[in-house]
């Protein structure tokens, strides 16, 4: 897979001197790296996508001057951040006992409102309600195929997987991805 | 329904096609576009802890350590030179370590010069050649005499003669009284050498020579 989004900004050059200018180098990396770790986050369901975002930087700062493998290497400790904070913001809420929102579409008093109205037949929507088709392990896999784009080996060192298991997860993935499809052709036909 | 897919978000969708055997499926394509869709837009707004690790910084606290360590041996090199040569200046500048060093050159220059200033030349008044070289201004460079000195004339101490101004055996003749006035003081003036011979004590004796003159030998 190419690695074009974001690598002219931070190039390996520029994280390798990364012990000069800290702040600027920072800046770079968060204006490239935080609006795919915030679509990671919000693909992945978590309440508070921004602030985990915030989180997600904070853990990178002092890390930083560490960073081997370049800017590759630099997006796989991001993405590897960000995947941890996911897995403990779910690890949470399954630990405590889900709030009752307030239901609106129960509210015959009120219309759609603008947002819904966006929403409704936007990719990202549309995109969600295709990842609830899925189970938790093949929506990572494509999260961080898609979204975040690593690789087949980075993705199954995030994991904690091999890559033949992060392989196949990602080949059964896709197969379910078109069975939706097939099904949602059909129905619609 | 659009997406707003760039060619790269096309490029990442079908590399992932590629590697599954599964490229040509339209739907899925279109799907997955969709998905990749999460990774555009704006990056959120910092927080105030973000915002404070991005604003930038002038010097870092390695530079400024190393900075510091540079700096204290410059202050070190500087203060050793200051005292060097602050020494050297409160040496030079002590009116006393002056005194002793000019008491210490003279001494030195009067034990060089000691054994020739003290025979006495008795019989030097016939000589053309001594009132020759005596005549021709030199003058010892130490214009203080040694009083007491056996044999030193005061005519010595006296401003020496031009060739031809005093008549032979005139300058050779010892000073009755031992240790003449001192170069420093006119030697011209009868009240101030009121020992010297009355031949001595002539008016029109020259000015005194100047304290660079050449000693006698």
């Amino acid at each position: 897979m190419s690695r074009g989004w974001g690598m002219d900004t931070i190039t390996d050059d520029l994280v390798a001197s990364s012990h000069g200018d800290h702040a600027s180098l920072f800046t770079a990396v968060y204006t490239t790296f935080s609006p795919a770790v915030a679509g990671y986050l919000r693909a992945g369901g978590v309440d508070d996508p921004e602030g985990v975002t915030h989180d997600v930087f904070l853990a990178l700062y002092p890390r930083l001057k560490s960073v081997r493998g370049g800017a590759q290497g630099l997006r796989t400790l991001i993405f590897s951040i960000a995947h941890a904070r996911y897995v403990d913001h779910h690890r949470r809420r399954r630990g405590t006992p889900a709030p009752v929102e307030y239901d609106s579409d129960r509210d015959h008093r009120l219309t759609a409102s603008a947002e819904d109205q966006a929403l409704d037949g936007s990719p990202e929507a549309n995109a969600l309600l295709m990842l609830e088709e899925l189970s938790e392990d093949h929506r990572e896999v494509l999260r961080l195929r898609i979204i975040a784009e690593l690789s087949l080996k980075e993705v199954a060192v995030i994991m904690k997987k091999s890559p033949g298991a992060v392989a196949h997860l990602q080949q059964r993935a896709l197969a379910s991805l078109r069975n939706q499809q097939k099904a949602k052709n059909g129905v619609a036909s | 329904m659009t997406t707003r897919s760039t060619p790269h978000d096309e490029q990442i969708v079908d590399q992932l096609l590629l590697e599954t055997d599964t490229e040509d499926a339209a739907e899925l394509r279109f799907a997955l576009l969709e998905l990749r869709s999460f990774a555009a837009g704006p990056p959120p707004a910092p927080s105030a802890k973000l915002a404070a690790l991005m604003a930038p910084r002038l010097v870092s606290l390695d530079d400024r350590r190393k900075r510091k360590h540079h700096r204290a041996g410059l202050a070190a090199l500087a203060v050793a030179m200051s005292m060097g040569m602050g020494s050297a200046a409160v040496a030079a500048a002590d009116p006393g370590f002056r005194d002793k060093a000019q008491e210490t050159i003279t001494t030195l220059i009067n034990t060089v010069t000691q054994p020739h200033q003290g025979h006495p030349v008795p019989g030097r008044g016939n000589g053309r050649g001594n009132g020759a070289q005596e005549g021709a201004g030199h003058a010892p460079d130490n214009a203080t005499p040694a009083r007491g000195a056996p044999g030193r004339s005061g005519q010595e101490n006296a401003p020496s003669h031009g060739p031809g101004d005093v008549p032979p055996g005139q300058e050779t003749r010892p000073s009755t009284k031992q240790g003449g006035p001192p170069a420093s003081m006119p030697a011209g003036g009868p009240a101030n050498t009121p020992a010297l011979p009355d031949r001595q004590k002539t008016e029109n004796r020259p000015p005194p020579s100047s304290p660079s003159a050449k000693p006698r030998t």
